[in-house]
């Protein structure tokens, strides 16, 4: 689906803005990784496209539908967006076939058949009674990039998706990812702060400066 | 919810007081003064010292025994000082073999029955706050800090006196606040001893006279008073909240103590224990032994059904009332977020007298307004409709305990972050659904931990209850005042037991959890 977001600004309370109009527009399944120092409001950014933050102005437009803009505002659960959160966020009290079938409650009859593909896809078919602390970092990231791609969203996003991984373990791990993404075809926008990342994974790469770290 | 409770208080100041009020206000209010005073003094002073000591001797040194009295030592929180009360005035009655010793030893009596007497027994049930607090804040202190010291030659007392005390001031004085809200409140152990405190004054006024305005009145003595311990505290302890907590930090390396300085520790250790647990265990066992034929009946049975009963709906109640908030002020930094945290600075301060005198008010209001309605109906329909019912009661159980609850389903909160709940906004659930399936199961423990200090709290409740129950309804905390007061304490016994029981069983599960733990 392609995404178009326009005029996007947000700042907190009386805070100088964070984020001023920054705009982006991402075409059908391509991989866009934004670039930028830690503090710059990337994350916040995932956010305001989540609608876990409100955005003060600007639109947001996922396919045909209007997420964000004048008088709207479609709250996070209804947005069709996932997202793979910096520490995964995988739920403690939930095995790994609980975790990646969370997003699929009430959208398909089929949730067992869905959650064995993508247990497949991400190589840890037997695995679906274990509970999140019995794997390994590497592991987990897969199993929260399942969760957030089983529901088939209209868009990916993904949150530093390396950093709590070991220098090793990254290499691989980031073509693995390329590939099954690519292999869903699903519009995605990462955020990091290594450019490395950004080259192995994303078709484009674009930089990301906050207004207030410009003002500084 | 202070400013709430507060405005009828104020309000009555309004209207002209009674004869009853001036006559209380002239012939007892410089005693309640001045008893209360002391109480305060003392009482701090005193559960101060058995707290912060038990704590000290079973953080930092290693004695035979350490590991049990460590757990023992909260036992008498099991105890209402109510219980010790009646229990000491006859295990020190003129007759009694103590006092023989004692008289022979002395050549004088002991009488419990008096300012000190209350004082101890105060301090005797009521230093666990301050163990458990000191304790749990040694513990998470790091090692290096007691290294450091021990390199500068400082061992011993003081260890204690020049590095202990300073370190610990903070937790000692608020817990101390936690125990002085405890003697404020307290009514069952002043009244058996003839004590006049405002508690006490705010009952009269109620029982003897049916004045409400009057108690009302000396409910804002005792907030007044409230206020002023509450302004004292910040006034001692301010800016002084170390926290040097880590958990990175290496465990503590316990001190070996030598023999005789154990013996010296333990004899001390469990003569605390002895006075405060194991004596008026004792006496009411042989008591119990003694009056069971007759005290087993009915009353017994149906008390400690309604005990459980009203004990386990609030506590429900307040969990959910408590989760209900907590979500509404998480993550925000909003006039929302501060107003709660008011609320859990101050509920719990807000003694019982007050809480139930505020609360017949509301619900005597409310049932004006219905009898207005109803006999315009029919003049035959009665409009008492809450006040005399269990409504009442619970609602007064969910004033003055919601600030424990809330503030350990909130800080089980703080521990989680939101991310998990984001997460499960992302995935497609709704509000609702995620409260159920990811922050419930989430916050598990902390809503565990309030159920538990919440029943705990309602069990050994007897100043509420005893104003705001229904006729005929009693709870253990009621039945065991009612034989007190009847002077039949040894039939009050068995009920007295089972409290202590329940109290004690739900203590050791929480020193001992077997909980679920997740690895992340």
């Amino acid at each position: 689906m392609d995404v178009n977001i326009k005029g996007l600004s947000f700042r907190y309370h009386q805070d100088q803005p964070l984020i001023e109009d920054f705009s982006l527009a991402v075409k059908q399944g391509e991989i866009v990784a934004i670039q930028g120092l830690s503090g710059s409001g990337k994350t916040t950014l995932l956010r305001l496209i989540t609608g876990l933050e409100t955005p003060s102005t600007g639109s947001i437009i996922v396919g045909d539908t209007t997420v964000f803009g004048p008088k709207i505002n479609v709250s996070p659960e209804d947005r069709a967006i996932g997202m793979v959160f910096q520490d995964y966020a995988l739920f403690p009290h939930m095995t790994v076939y609980q975790n990646i079938a969370f997003g699929l409650k009430g959208k398909t009859n089929d949730a067992r058949g869905i959650v064995t593909q993508m247990l497949k896809l991400i190589g840890l078919t037997g695995y679906e009674d274990r509970y999140p602390y019995e794997l390994s970092g590497g592991q987990q990231q897969r199993v929260a990039l399942a969760r957030a791609i089983a529901p088939n969203p209209k868009l990916l996003l993904l949150d530093e998706p390396f950093s709590n991984l070991d220098a090793d373990l990254k290499q691989q791990i980031r073509k693995e990812l390329r590939w099954i993404i690519k292999l869903y075809g699903v519009t995605t926008i990462m955020v990091t702060h290594d450019a490395e990342d950004a080259k192995v994974l994303a078709d484009r790469l674009i930089g990301f400066t906050s207004e207030a770290q410009v003002k500084r | 919810m202070m400013t709430l409770m507060m405005v009828p208080i104020f309000g009555v100041f309004l209207a002209p007081a009674t004869s009853q009020y001036f006559l209380l206000l002239e012939t007892r209010f410089v005693t309640a003064s001045s008893n209360t005073f002391w109480l305060i003094i003392g009482t701090g002073l005193l559960s101060a010292i058995f707290g912060t000591s038990a704590a000290w001797l079973t953080t930092i040194y290693d004695f035979k025994g350490r590991k049990l009295l460590s757990w023992l030592l909260m036992l008498p929180l099991a105890i209402p000082s109510y219980i010790l009360a009646y229990v000491y005035v006859d295990v020190l009655r003129f007759s009694s073999p103590l006092q023989q010793v004692f008289n022979s030893l002395f050549n004088n009596y002991i009488s419990v029955m008096s300012l000190g007497g209350a004082i101890l027994l105060f301090s005797l049930g009521l230093y666990p706050y301050v163990y458990v607090v000191v304790r749990s804040f040694l513990r998470r202190q790091s090692a290096s800090m007691f290294d450091a010291a021990r390199l500068f030659g400082i061992q011993g007392w003081a260890l204690f006196f020049r590095f202990g005390l300073p370190l610990l001031r903070a937790s000692i004085i608020g817990s101390v606040v936690l125990v002085i809200m405890e003697v404020l409140s307290d009514f069952g152990l002043v009244d058996y001893f003839g004590i006049v405190t405002f508690t006490t004054l705010i009952f009269g006024s109620w029982f003897r006279f049916r004045q409400i305005e009057t108690a009302l009145r000396f409910s804002f003595w005792l907030l007044l008073v409230v206020v002023l311990v509450l302004g004292s505290e910040r006034l001692f302890s301010n800016k002084r909240r170390f926290s040097y907590a880590t958990t990175k930090a290496r465990q503590l390396v316990r001190l070996e103590l030598t023999k005789n300085q154990t013996l010296g520790v333990v004899s001390y250790l469990g003569s605390i224990l002895l006075f405060g647990f194991g004596i008026p265990v004792v006496q009411l066992g042989v008591w119990a032994l003694q009056t069971y034929q007759r005290s087993i009946n009915t009353n017994l049975l149906s008390a400690i059904g309604s005990t459980l009963f009203v004990a386990v709906i609030a506590a429900l109640s307040i969990i959910v009332i408590s989760i209900f908030l907590a979500n509404m002020g998480r993550g925000k930094a909003s006039i929302m977020n501060t107003l709660l945290l008011r609320i859990s600075m101050f509920g719990y301060s807000i003694p019982g007298a007050v809480v139930a005198v505020v609360v017949l008010l509301f619900f005597a209001t409310l049932d004006d307004g219905v009898s207005l309605v109803t006999s315009q109906i029919s003049p035959n329909i009665s409009g008492i409709l809450f006040s005399s019912s269990l409504i009442m009661l619970l609602s007064a159980y969910i004033v003055r305990f919601l600030a424990i609850a809330y503030n350990s389903i909130e800080s089980a909160y703080q521990k989680v972050g939101t991310n998990f709940t984001n997460a499960a906004y992302v995935l497609g659930r709704g509000k609702l659904n995620t409260l159920w399936t990811v922050d419930v199961p989430m916050i598990l423990p902390g809503i565990t931990s309030a159920f538990i200090l919440v029943v705990i709290d309602i069990i050994k409740e007897l100043p509420l209850t005893l104003v705001l129950r229904p006729f005929n309804f009693n709870t253990l905390a009621t039945l065991t005042y009612r034989y007190a007061a009847e002077e039949q304490v040894a039939m009050g016994a068995i009920a007295a037991l089972v409290m202590i029981l329940v109290s004690s069983g739900i203590i050791y599960m929480v020193m001992n959890p077997k909980g679920v733990r997740y690895g992340r």
